[in-house]
């Protein structure tokens, strides 16, 4: 990552956001934090690691194509059950099985004995469903605002699901004991390499998010989210980019959530309904949209505040957070990363070289689509 | 700008570098537990979410009961230290919150949890770190885990003198009634054993979802099946559209009353007093209880805390998981010893408001009263009280007789035991 | 066959409550395409309302009805004014904002009513039409809304009022440039809405008790209720209400609730693909 920056820097010196910056201070800061932290702190860490993923995926949707889902948390929470039901049947029939006179595990649950498995498979299914909802939706010329609505009532639907099938899911109690990827008996990770673990694929899947917006789709992709229409225009199939880049951020979903619930060793359906998915949203607007950074930003600053402050103000934390989504919709409108890059192009104006690079940069977007 | 642009990555990295630094230069001096003169203890309950508005009165409860326990001359000539934790009604934050709590706080037990949710999400936690959990909400039973002690009633001793107690003065159909989640439907499980075992016979089981105002499908089945009476596990808020709904839909509590295991003095409130005339309830403690111990409890949790909160079973059960964990403390020698702890509470007895408790020498779960109560004037008239403490069963002998011989509970290292 | 017409008329209450209390919705969302996820809350203030003025100052059931519209108009019109006016052409911010202002308004009512309160039944009493037994409020439920619809549909077609504010659903530019107030009229139209809201929760309060978190519950509901019926449609929102309400009913009649309520949205879900302009709406847009 350093290399890619710096070779960008030399081509154009101009064009690196302020953000790829705090990106690079972002991931040394993280490398060497189980150095300084005790482990507790480690493993909040690689925790709040885990939901910066699932907060990209969203941005990727929702910063860079315009689409907001309401119901994300839903593949989150499909990486999540199926790795925590991995761990559930490890010892033949889980209680809540039993419980419902349940006498052989369903042929359903075989694949998922296999942690790795377990893991592909919440990634396939979430990737899988999100495709479906795509190809709903999308290919019916649905309006931005009814795609919103639209995942807001298939989180409700799917939280309804989880709590109501609780032979298979063990309902509102959710799924606990879920170990950081132990094979067979053998012991787990450590909290440590585990932290390590999410962290790899945490800086893997934001480089593959940097250099997909910068692609050719994501570009089409950003171009969906000012001027669908004008591209439609073009010949452009925007409903395909818009299946593609639904299904990619659903997969990311999974996947994070397949790394968080190992982290916290439960996942329960409050992390897969709307209350969590509109928490996402929360922090992604805080660190500000269409950028990555900003989702990572947000999602760290929002979670350690709340994790520090919240038994000092535990009365009043909700309120607080409400009143400081509310500034920052009114005063900082990009969000904090955002911001920043705004305020590093205003000051790129005082030079008329810049200029031209902030005006190109402006137009990449819709350009490079174009030509 | 160049300039500008590093310091302002420079100030962000440092920003965040500050904030898990800051916690951590917070508590590093101490590290035992009892350190100096005061023994840490966790309190772990929602202040917001949804489950907060019944939490806040365990969370009064505990406080009120370690601030007499310090103002009688605390543990051993020790003050107890109380930290509250809020984890907004959801699991993985109490994970999270028991994790600081143990590790960051050093506290040597928690009393906590009002959802069985949240419990079971911090069982790994609290035996990775080998630490320990007094919790206080009556549960379902059909767990129990080394590292938790049990103090609300389970099933078995809600159920096993009422159901009878109603097949006899009620008749013999009964219609069993919940919210759809694990805690109703193992009550429930146990009830219809029961009702076949006294010779009743069950016709019809509902469930709605958690937290549903609807009830008037339920009400239609129930007037259908010519039920005698109404067996509910309908906890929460929806009680109020329940009682609400069954006197609308021409249901009348002298013919077919609604016996609840989940309603309390706040839900009373919330129902009304004429459309909870009538029905029963039953639980370990009401607040109307006639005893000296009982008065004195509501009068002083009523004299301070003026927020609107109302003394309940779960306010009496969090109460009395403070004095048991400090007669725990009381009797062992080093209150960081976990291990010591757990073990002095086998057998140890507090005189709770709602009569001597005490907690059982074998499976973790506390000997509670059985008391239930008919509604009459928005209160719980007492109709029966056990003479004493009856016996927790986590797994029930009406259903589990394997389990007799062993304290009603599989060997600890059975997987039934507690997900392992 | 009795269980199905009691199902039927079960239904039908089901309808009216949606119908309720997707009305101030249909008008926020529908008529000036702004997603409100506060909507919740200030069906929420409409119960609070009715508890307030029947338990605290006795006063009869239909006056807290007018109260509570009263109130969570004037509500609505100052959230109008402070947030939402500037935030016209930013859909999301709308969400956003509408959002913050909903944990806002949760998290103050829980720290003066933490406990969920009761409030009295104005129409106690049943009604019975051979096997079938109909709560008298539910029937009150059902002419409420029906007032409430006729209410508002003779707001927009036969006042000046309700034209203009058609007229800006139309095209905003072009009534701007006939010298209306576009201004003044969204706010009206707003706090409207939110007053429909307020007094949704007043007379849903008496059947579930007020608490700070039960206008949570509805917000889905009422978003696929107007989805379903058309955005612009106030017949297409009261049909699809029936819809929605009798399915359900039905349905949890056969499985049971929860299943019946995905069952239900799921079928919202696969129509809304089909006709995405609702399936009342007029014309195709």
């Amino acid at each position: 990552m350093m290399r890619s920056v710096a070779a960008r820097r030399s081509d154009r010196p101009k064009k690196v956001p302020v953000n790829r910056f705090i990106d690079l201070v972002l991931v040394v800061f993280l490398a060497l934090f189980p150095l300084f932290a005790k482990t507790f702190q480690v493993e909040m860490m690689g925790r709040y690691i885990a939901l910066s993923i699932f907060a990209v995926s969203l941005d990727l949707l929702w910063g860079y194509m315009g689409l907001l889902s309401l119901g994300h948390a839903v593949f989150f929470g499909i990486g999540g059950y199926m790795i925590g039901l991995c761990y559930q049947i490890q010892h033949g029939l889980p209680s809540f099985m039993t419980r419902e006179k349940i006498t052989q595990l369903p042929w359903f649950y075989l694949p998922l004995k296999n942690p790795a498995l377990a893991v592909i498979l919440g990634i396939a299914i979430a990737a899988l469903m999100g495709a479906l909802l795509g190809f709903f939706v999308f290919s019916s010329k649905i309006k931005g605002v009814f795609f919103t609505i639209i995942t807001l009532a298939l989180a409700t639907m799917f939280y309804q699901f989880i709590i109501t099938e609780q032979k298979y899911t063990n309902g509102f109690n959710g799924l606990q004991n879920i170990r950081r990827f132990a094979v067979g008996s053998g012991a787990p990770l450590t909290k440590r390499q585990y932290y390590y673990v999410i962290l790899a694929v945490g800086v893997a899947v934001f480089l593959f998010c940097i250099w997909f917006t910068k692609s050719r789709v994501g570009k089409v992709a950003v171009s969906i989210r000012e001027n669908e229409e004008r591209l439609r225009y073009f010949g452009y199939k925007t409903s395909h980019y818009k299946i593609l880049i639904l299904t990619i951020s659903c997969a990311m979903a999974g996947l994070a959530g397949a790394l968080y619930a190992p982290a916290t060793s439960s996942i329960t359906p409050v992390d897969i309904g709307v209350s969590a998915s509109t928490a996402v949203v929360v922090w992604i607007a805080v660190g500000g949209r269409g950028n990555l950074t900003g989702a990572v930003i947000g999602t760290l600053l929002i979670n350690w505040a709340q994790s520090l402050l919240s038994d000092k103000f535990a009365n009043v934390w909700q309120l607080i957070l409400g009143v400081v989504l509310l500034l920052i919709i009114f005063f900082i409108p990009d969000g904090i990363i955002g911001q920043l890059v705004k305020l590093q192009k205003r000051c790129g104006k005082q030079t008329p070289h810049t200029e031209k690079v902030a005006l190109q940069e402006s137009s990449t977007a819709e350009s490079e689509v174009l030509s | 700008m160049k300039k500008g642009r590093r310091l302002i990555a420079l100030a962000l990295a440092a920003a965040l570098v500050a904030m898990p630094l800051s916690a951590c230069s917070d508590n590093d001096s101490d590290h035992a537990g009892s350190s100096g003169n005061t023994i840490k203890v966790g309190i772990l309950f929602s202040e917001s979410g949804s489950t907060a508005l019944v939490e806040k009165t365990m969370t009064n409860a505990c406080k009120m009961a370690f601030d007499e326990i310090n103002k009688s001359g605390g543990i051993n000539g020790k003050k107890i230290e109380y930290i509250h934790e809020d984890y907004a009604s959801d699991p993985s934050k109490a994970t999270e919150k028991m994790k600081t709590l143990i590790e960051e706080d050093k506290v040597v037990a928690t009393v906590g949890c009002y959802t069985s949710a949240s419990r079971q999400a911090t069982l790994p936690t609290l035996k990775e770190d080998n630490s320990l959990l007094i919790y206080p909400t009556y549960t379902e039973g059909e767990e129990v885990h080394p590292n938790v002690i049990y103090v609300g009633c389970m099933p078995n001793q809600q159920a096993t003198e009422f159901v009878p107690y109603l097949l006899k003065k009620l008749g013999k159909k009964v219609y069993l009634v919940g919210s759809d989640y694990v805690f109703p439907k193992t009550c429930n499980k146990q009830a219809r054993a029961l009702v076949n075992m006294y010779g009743g016979s069950v016709v019809g089981e509902s469930y709605v979802p958690l937290g549903g105002t609807d009830f008037s499908t339920v009400c239609e089945k129930i007037k259908k099946s010519g039920a005698d009476f109404v067996y509910s596990a309908v906890i929460g808020d929806s009680n109020t559209a329940f009682f609400k709904a069954f006197k609308q839909y021409g249901l009348d509590a002298a013919k077919t009353p609604i016996c609840s295991i989940g309603i309390d003095e706040s839900n009373l409130q919330a129902i009304g007093a004429d459309y909870a005339e009538g029905h029963y309830a039953s639980m370990p403690y009401f607040s109307s209880l006639n005893t000296a111990a009982s008065k004195k409890f509501v009068q002083s949790y009523n004299s301070l805390y003026k927020d609107g909160t109302k003394v309940t079973v779960l306010t009496e059960s969090a109460y009395s998981s403070c004095y048991l964990l400090a007669a725990a403390l009381k009797k062992t020698s080093d209150p960081s010893d976990t291990n010591a702890l757990i073990k002095s509470f086998s057998g140890i007895t507090f005189d709770a408001p709602q009569g001597q408790i005490k907690v059982d020498k074998a499976n973790h779960s506390t000997w509670v009263f059985s008391r239930f109560a008919k509604i009459h004037n928005g209160n719980f008239d007492i109709l029966y009280s056990s003479k004493s403490a009856a016996r927790p069963e986590p797994w029930p002998s009406i259903l589990y007789p394997q389990y007799k011989s062993s304290n009603f509970m599989p060997s600890w290292s059975d997987p039934k035991c507690y997900p392992q | 066959m009795s269980v199905f017409l009691s199902q039927l008329s079960n239904g039908l209450n089901q309808s009216a409550v949606l119908l309720i209390a997707t009305l101030g919705l249909l008008i926020i969302f529908g008529m000036m395409g702004v997603i409100n996820m506060a909507h919740g809350q200030m069906i929420m203030i409409g119960g609070f309302c009715a508890f307030i003025f029947t338990k605290m100052f006795r006063a009869p059931f239909l006056l807290a009805v007018l109260l509570s519209f009263c109130f969570a108009a004037a509500l609505g019109a100052a959230i109008e004014l402070t947030v939402i006016k500037r935030l016209y052409e930013k859909p999301t911010e709308t969400i956003l904002a509408t959002y913050a202002i909903s944990v806002i308004i949760t998290e103050g009512a829980r720290m003066i009513w933490p406990l969920s309160q009761n409030v009295a039944m104005p129409l106690p009493g049943v009604l019975k039409l051979g096997t079938v037994s109909i709560p008298i409020y539910n029937i009150f439920m059902v002419a409420m809304a029906v007032v409430l619809l006729v209410m508002t549909v003779m707001l927009f077609k036969k006042t000046k009022i309700g034209r203009k504010i058609s007229a800006i659903t139309q095209n905003r530019e072009m009534t701007e440039c006939l010298g209306i107030n576009t201004s003044a009229i969204d706010t009206f139209t707003f706090s409207y809405g939110a007053g429909l809201a307020g007094i949704a929760g007043c007379v849903l309060a008496p059947m579930v008790g007020v608490s700070y978190n039960m206008g949570s519950s509805y917000l889905t509901d009422s978003f696929l209720t107007v989805v379903l019926g058309g955005v612009q449609s106030m017949v297409g929102a009261a049909l699809s209400s029936v819809l929605i309400g009798e399915g359900r009913t039905l349905l949890a009649g056969i499985l049971n609730d929860t299943w019946g309520m995905i069952l239900v949205y799921f079928a919202i879900i696969v129509l809304v693909r089909f006709r995405p302009e609702g399936l009342f709406a007029k014309e195709r847009r």
